[in-house]
């Protein structure tokens, strides 16, 4: 007999974990639950994870959904899971209790909860209605608290089973019969509830207290856990909160290139651009090889100069392209987006020059008919002027400094023209003999003319009479007489 | 060419001349061989080894001397009678009675026409005498008698460069002309005939022998030096006397009269910068006529604006050319240029008191530099001066428009600058004077027309000077006249 009860409660166990992901309490009582359970423990003084309560609301917060799709043998062995879990927590706990942890404890909690829930074997409908009721009702419940248990799953679920599906049976029919949640399901309601809640404290507590070293944890499980503690912390913002984990995780587990790649991924896809650059350099830092990662800092300096050259960050753009390049020799686009960038560096600077060099022209130039102006020359000064107004338009808008001396300027030299126009006719007079200055070209031409063949002729016979004195010498001791 | 008759004396071997009877050195008679008188040392061994009384001695000597003197006499006076007459008439030259000599010569030639030594002294008597250009007769006459001696030609060119003038130079030319038909490898006549028909400035004809030079074998080209570049430029053939001279400037570098002559025909073919740089070099290498070269080299740097260049050739041009007034006036020009205006006036007021060519313009640049210092009654009287040496120029009436403008005087000046301007339909500065006469009487259109024909003088002229200004007050008057 003893034999077929117990029979009946492996079967009956098995049945309420075949569908553990409808089995479970309302949202506010495993709320309820947990959070009660993290006071309990903190109170035993080993673990303050109390002050994590947000993190642990987070983890219980999770819908079951997702925690049937991370663990897909919940729905068929809960309490494996649940073991694995507290063995996986239990070896993380060596390196630091942070929020992930707490996070994770709390959907621990939620496993709990959930395998704890009453009801696990009655109809969907009166079970809902019952967990329905349960929530509106877990505000007033008085629970009771049970001294700490060390948890081994196995034996401490199988032994929980036979008390949670000891009424279930009775508060279906009670649903049934349009009772509801006033008879039995009430009474028991406040056990129930404390029940899961010492089981919650229970797991937790042998999580955070275990002495022996859990067996059964392979490296890549806790590789997984520590680049799910660093998605979820990224995910979260807390980059300070991010540092400290990830020296506690690297003490947990030794970081692979490929789990810094990863971590590089999760920071560029959250936006922390640098953070990512540097945790993929430091992936090429220790495997140059690994062309998926160059590729990805090359592209991303790509976009990055890409985005720099749009906003005419020149200079700023160059340095991406060249990061690029440098990251990837081999990209594509790198080196020539560099070179574009150098270009559109020289081709600014030339501008730039042009413009300073314009209004360098355009102050001389005004200069000058400030000087012709003290002279009374105003068509002059007014000559020069204008040729300093078209100097100071060739300054565009482009350079925000020069763009603004144009502007003064204009302003001083159109001031200028207007008054110095009204002083002009009156210099008119100013102009006189002026005319006379092609005279002198005039005079200097008719000077010229003919000189060139007085100076020919004059060699020409200076050099018959050079032969002829030359030959009168010679010939002299011939003329001589006897 | 001292006449030789190449015969000696038997005895002594003495010269003597044809038609001697006597040598004179020993006494020996040239016909029969036998000498008038024994040397003197033999006698005086006879007379000290006989054994005379002295007395009878003594006189047996007297008689010997009077008949040995006597003998001498005749010999001499029969070579004086009957001997060769250019013997006489070198005695006679030699004794300076040259007129006698020339006399003697010439009968000397008449009696021997074909004799060519008494052609050549007969010319040599008559340089000796003054007569150049019958000298030269005389040794042409000696040239054309031996074939093989050129030297007779060579006496008549210095004969005839004596009787000067363009006369002598054609005399010259025909001589050597002579010389080098009958002599065609003699070089230095073709290189006196190139430079004579130089100095005639028959270049045609120069370029001609240069030609024939060549073609009789003669080296051409450089070896004539400047002369073919000199010659074609004078011939007005300017790119080939350019290459010529080109060529021979890069042959010979320290040829100063290569580079001068470059640069000459440089400036004849507008090349002025290309100019100016082979006059200044060729002032280093003492060219034949660096006054002028100095000048137009001056000349150039005015022209240029390098005003204080100019004024250094010109000063140094004055010195080597004192009598050219032309430089005067261009170096007082220059002086005002440079902003010596004192200086400037003090020569152009030297240069208009004399009377050379430029004296009235000097006159009128004193009146511009008069009113440009404001002194307008000294700058009238360079104008009246400048009328007396009967100047009449556009640039001179609009000048006289200037000073009476300066005089107050708007009418007559507007009557000088329309006077210029039918003098000179095409000279701008009276239209730039008119027109701003005009606007100054607020007479905008007119001055404005004035004005831009002005402008439009100058631009047809190539000369931007003033132009922007002007166009710019243009401009302003028609804005404001549309305004207005």
């Amino acid at each position: 007999m003893r034999r077929t009860t117990r029979f009946l409660a492996v079967l009956a166990l098995a049945l309420a974990l075949a569908a553990p992901g409808a089995n479970a309490w309302g949202p506010r009582t495993q709320t309820a639950i947990v959070t009660t359970a993290a006071n309990l423990v903190s109170k035993t003084g080993n673990a303050p994870i109390s002050r994590m309560d947000e993190h642990i609301r987070a983890g219980v917060a999770l819908p079951l959904s997702e925690i049937m799709a991370r663990h897909p043998e919940f729905a068929t062995n809960p309490v494996a899971v649940i073991e694995q879990e507290m063995a996986l927590l239990s070896s993380a706990r060596r390196g630091r209790v942070d929020g992930y942890f707490a996070h994770r404890l709390g959907i621990l909690g939620k496993m709990v909860c959930a395998l704890t829930a009453p009801m696990a074997g009655a109809e969907v409908t009166w079970r809902n209605m019952y967990y329905a009721d349960a929530d509106n009702a877990i505000a007033g419940v008085r629970l009771k608290e049970f001294p700490r248990k060390e948890v081994d799953p196995k034996s401490y679920f199988a032994r929980l089973q036979g008390e949670i599906a000891l009424n279930t049976e009775l508060i279906e029919k009670q649903y049934k019969d349009g009772v509801g949640f006033k008879d039995v399901a009430a009474t028991t309601f406040p056990a129930d509830a404390s029940r899961s809640v010492a089981a919650v404290a229970d797991v937790w507590w042998t999580v955070l207290t275990s002495k022996t070293v859990p067996g059964g944890v392979s490296e890549s499980q806790l590789q997984e856990y520590v680049l799910a503690a660093q998605e979820y912390l990224i995910q979260r913002g807390n980059l300070q909160e991010l540092e400290a984990a990830a020296a506690a995780h690297k003490e947990l587990t030794p970081f692979t290139a490929d789990m810094s790649a990863r971590v590089g991924d999760m920071l560029l896809a959250a936006g922390y651009e640098d953070r990512a650059i540097a945790a993929y350099e430091s992936v090429l830092a220790a495997a140059p090889d690994r062309k998926d990662v160059a590729m990805k800092v090359a592209d991303y300096y790509v976009g990055k100069g890409a985005g720099l050259l749009q906003n005419e960050r020149l200079e700023d753009a160059r340095d991406a392209f060249a990061a690029a390049a440098k990251a990837n020799p081999l990209h594509p686009e790198a080196e020539a987006k560099r070179l574009e960038a150098e270009s559109l560096i020289t081709a600014r600077d030339g501008r730039q020059e042009a413009h300073r060099a314009a209004l360098s022209r355009a102050a001389e130039l005004r200069a000058m008919a400030e000087q012709e102006a003290a002279r009374s020359y105003y068509a002059e000064a007014i000559s020069f002027l204008q040729q300093a107004e078209a100097a100071f338009m060739e300054v565009s808008d482009e350079f925000p400094s020069e763009a603004q001396q144009r502007a003064r300027g204009l302003r001083d030299v159109r001031d200028l023209l207007s008054q110095w126009k009204q002083s002009l006719k009156g210099s008119a007079p100013t102009y006189s003999g002026r005319g006379f200055t092609d005279d002198l070209k005039s005079a200097v031409n008719a000077g010229m003319k003919g000189l060139e063949e007085e100076a020919l002729k004059e060699m020409a016979e200076k050099a018959h009479a050079d032969g002829i004195a030359r030959l009168t010498q010679e010939m002299q001791p011939a003329l001589s007489l006897p | 060419m001292a006449p030789s008759s190449g015969k000696r004396c038997p005895t002594c071997r003495a010269e003597v001349q044809a038609g001697d009877i006597i040598c004179v050195a020993c006494g020996t008679n040239l016909l029969t061989g036998q000498r008038v008188a024994a040397p003197g040392g033999k006698n005086e061994a006879k007379a000290g080894g006989v054994s005379f009384p002295v007395k009878a001695v003594l006189k047996w000597l007297s008689v010997g001397v009077v008949v040995t003197a006597l003998a001498a006499g005749l010999v001499v006076g029969a070579a004086y009678l009957f001997g060769d007459p250019l013997d006489k008439a070198r005695s006679l030259a030699a004794a300076g009675n040259i007129p006698e000599a020339l006399a003697t010569a010439q009968k000397a030639v008449e009696s021997r026409p074909n004799n060519r030594d008494a052609r050549i002294l007969l010319g040599k008597l008559l340089m000796q005498a003054g007569q150049p250009a019958r000298a030269a007769d005389a040794f042409e006459a000696a040239l054309k008698l031996d074939a093989k001696d050129p030297s007779p030609g060579y006496l008549a060119v210095v004969a005839a460069a004596k009787t000067g003038g363009d006369e002598g130079l054609r005399r010259q030319i025909s001589t050597l002309r002579e010389l080098v038909r009958l002599h065609p490898d003699e070089q230095k006549a073709w290189r006196l005939l190139v430079t004579a028909l130089g100095a005639v400035h028959e270049h045609k004809e120069q370029a001609a022998a240069i030609y024939d030079a060549g073609s009789a074998g003669m080296a051409t080209g450089i070896s004539l030096g400047v002369l073919p570049g000199m010659a074609r430029a004078l011939a007005r053939e300017l790119p080939e006397a350019e290459k010529s001279l080109r060529e021979l400037a890069a042959a010979a570098p320290d040829n100063g009269d290569a580079q001068a002559a470059l640069g000459l025909v440089l400036s004849l073919q507008g090349q002025g910068e290309q100019a100016s740089q082979a006059l200044q070099a060729s002032l280093d290498k003492n060219p034949s006529a660096p006054g002028r070269v100095r000048f137009l080299l001056a000349l150039h740097r005015l022209r240029d604006g390098a005003y204080e260049q100019a004024l250094s050739l010109l000063r140094q041009a004055r010195k080597d050319l004192p009598d050219d007034a032309r430089i005067s006036f261009f170096f007082a020009l220059a002086l005002q240029q440079a902003g010596l205006n004192d200086e400037a006036l003090v020569e152009f007021e030297r240069v208009s008191s004399g009377s050379g060519p430029h004296a009235a313009e000097a006159a009128v640049q004193m009146a511009v530099l008069l009113l440009k210092m404001d002194n307008v009654d000294r700058a009238a009287a360079a104008m009246r001066r400048a009328s007396e040496l009967g100047l009449v120029s556009a640039r001179m009436m609009t000048i006289q428009g200037l000073v009476h403008a300066r005089q107050e005087n708007p009418g007559e000046a507007e009557n000088a600058y329309r006077r210029a301007i039918q003098a000179e339909p095409d000279y701008a500065a009276a239209h730039l004077e008119l027109g701003l006469l005009q606007v100054g009487r607020n007479a905008l259109a007119e001055g404005i027309a004035e004005l831009e024909r002005f402008l439009e003088l100058r631009r047809a002229s190539g000369s931007g000077e003033n132009v922007n200004e002007i166009e710019v007050l243009v401009s302003q008057l028609k804005q404001t006249m549309q305004a207005s």
